[in-house]
């Protein structure tokens, strides 16, 4: 009998650290990998991301510890850099007022094929920003610098590493319908590219305020749009997992069907690029001081394969005990390749693999610097 | 004038850290060096025209008080980044003494590092 089909090309793994990015070059097996050498050793580096529509042109979302943010751009797959020519930054306040600055870009989203060159970044501070040119310059979406951000206020203004704006979604059917993941804001719709916005938060649990069922304030973590079914979204959110099926309004809380042990407290989520009701999450300690480590000490990935009725634990190679792990919601990814492959990295460092949808995990990497993003790619 | 420049921005002025520009004040020699190494004014400054929290920028040897402030004849400017990382926690200083690099390190380690040190236990963290 024939074996599963097996993917033939070649797989580049991006990694962005506290200390700078390391690329990952996969052969078509992901047997052997070769490291390249660190790209701006030293650097924060928030975001990775290749843009799908060539396969070349790769954006940076960076900054140091003392300089300003800026966004580095490749056009040869990450061989060579150079800085943007007008990065994101908020509109210069009216004399006498304080006006906002961007801390960092926090998160680079490209736009669909039918718009090269488009790509949409998310800030810290909240901020909204969307370039023409392929990363070379950028312009703030006042509808939500201006008008949303005043809405939200000061909520999650104090979280320990800033707001973040993230998840910036586009409806692959429309490119100006587009979603976007406040932490300490909730999830908002546009379907005007950005001028308008509108609160998407019914069902989400918001147990750090107040109001048990605010209109806005809660704070999801990822979201995630399914490529094949746009109108199925999933979130793992700061008080549990979420789906919504658009039309539909209320988020159901499919982390419910977690084992209580475990509970569906994590940052990432990524789903399965061939099949919307497949979504993989990696659960943390979210109780008491949310020590947000491994639950027990015990590593896991849990995948659901029916939209989040029931989830399995997949943890074969992972450490079975005392393993403290921490892993940021950009640091988990697929690289689309069949069957497919899946690496996370942890604030240690490690870069976590499978090969096989997550049946067993290996490490690819260790002694990295704390690792913030991690994206996968299989080249054409 | 001469302007001497922190290592983090070498990758703006081709390795240099002792680069020409020219102004009246701290703003024009801010946008005549963005001129010549496009980008780096947005690394020391932000879009509010406020220089970023860990970046200090002297004339002479005086920290700026504002962007329009005038620069005097023969002035150096001096782009700095403060001293963070583990020692957030700490009053930065900044001197400038005549010496070459060997002649006075003994009597400054004396003088400067050493009581600095004593009167400062280790730091509790690294913010980087």
């Amino acid at each position: 009998m024939a074996g599963p089909k097996r993917s033939r090309r070649p797989t580049l793994l991006m990694i962005g650290t506290r200390k700078g990015a390391f690329l990952f070059h996969g052969d078509p097996a992901r047997r052997a990998w070769r490291l390249d050498w660190p790209h701006l050793l030293g650097c924060i580096v928030h975001h990775l991301v290749l843009d799908p529509r060539d396969n070349r042109t790769m954006l940076m979302a960076t900054r140091t510890g003392h300089l300003g943010p800026v966004i580095m751009r490749s056009t040869d797959r990450g061989r060579t850099w150079a800085e943007s020519k007008l990065p994101p930054a908020f509109a210069k306040a009216p004399e006498g007022q304080a006006g906002r600055a961007v801390d960092h870009t926090f998160w680079l989203s490209p736009g669909l094929p039918s718009q090269p060159g488009v790509w949409w970044a998310g800030t810290s501070p909240h901020g909204l920003f969307r370039s023409q040119d392929g990363g070379v310059t950028w312009s703030g979406i006042e509808g939500f610098n201006r008008d949303l951000v005043g809405r939200i206020g000061t909520i999650g203004q104090e979280t320990p590493d800033g707001a973040v704006t993230h998840s910036i979604l586009v409806d692959p059917r429309e490119p100006k319908h587009l979603y976007v993941g406040l932490s300490g804001g909730g999830s908002f719709e546009s379907r005007d590219g950005g001028a308008s916005w509108r609160a998407l938060n019914r069902g989400v649990a918001a147990t750090f305020l107040p109001d048990k069922d605010p209109e806005i304030g809660q704070d999801p973590h990822i979201m995630a749009l399914h490529p094949l079914k746009p109108d199925r979204l999933y979130q793992q959110n700061h008080c549990g997992i979420y789906r919504l099926d658009r039309p539909g309004e209320v988020w159901t809380r499919i982390g419910m069907n977690m084992p209580k042990t475990v509970g569906d407290i994590g940052f990432p989520l990524v789903l399965h690029p061939r099949d919307p009701d497949t979504l993989w999450v990696i659960p943390m300690d979210g109780t008491t001081v949310w020590p947000r480590t491994s639950p027990g000490g015990k590593p896991a990935v849990y995948r659901s394969r029916n939209a989040g009725k029931s989830w399995e634990r997949q943890a074969a190679g992972l450490p079975r005990r005392d393993a403290w792990l921490t892993i940021k919601r950009q640091a988990f990814a697929t690289d689309g390749a069949d069957p497919l492959g899946l690496y996370f990295g942890t604030t240690g460092g490690e870069i976590w693999m499978s090969t096989d949808e997550g049946k067993r995990w290996r490490v690819l990497a260790s002694h990295l610097p704390e690792i913030y993003t991690v994206q996968a790619a299989s080249l054409g | 004038m001469r302007v001497l420049i922190a290592s983090p921005l070498y990758s703006y002025t081709g390795g240099r850290g002792d680069v020409e520009a020219t102004g009246a004040t701290v703003a024009e020699v801010l946008a005549d060096l963005d001129r010549r190494f496009p980008g780096i004014r947005f690394r020391i400054v932000d879009e509010q025209d406020r220089v970023r929290q860990h970046m200090r920028i002297y004339v002479g040897t005086e920290p700026a008080a504002a962007l329009d402030q005038r620069i005097p004849a023969d002035q150096e400017i001096h782009i700095l980044q403060a001293l963070s990382g583990g020692a957030a926690y700490l009053t930065h200083m900044f001197e400038i003494y005549e010496g070459n690099h060997v002649n006075r390190v003994a009597e400054r380690v004396e003088a400067k590092v050493l009581p600095f040190i004593w009167k400062n236990p280790a730091p509790q963290r690294d913010t980087h």
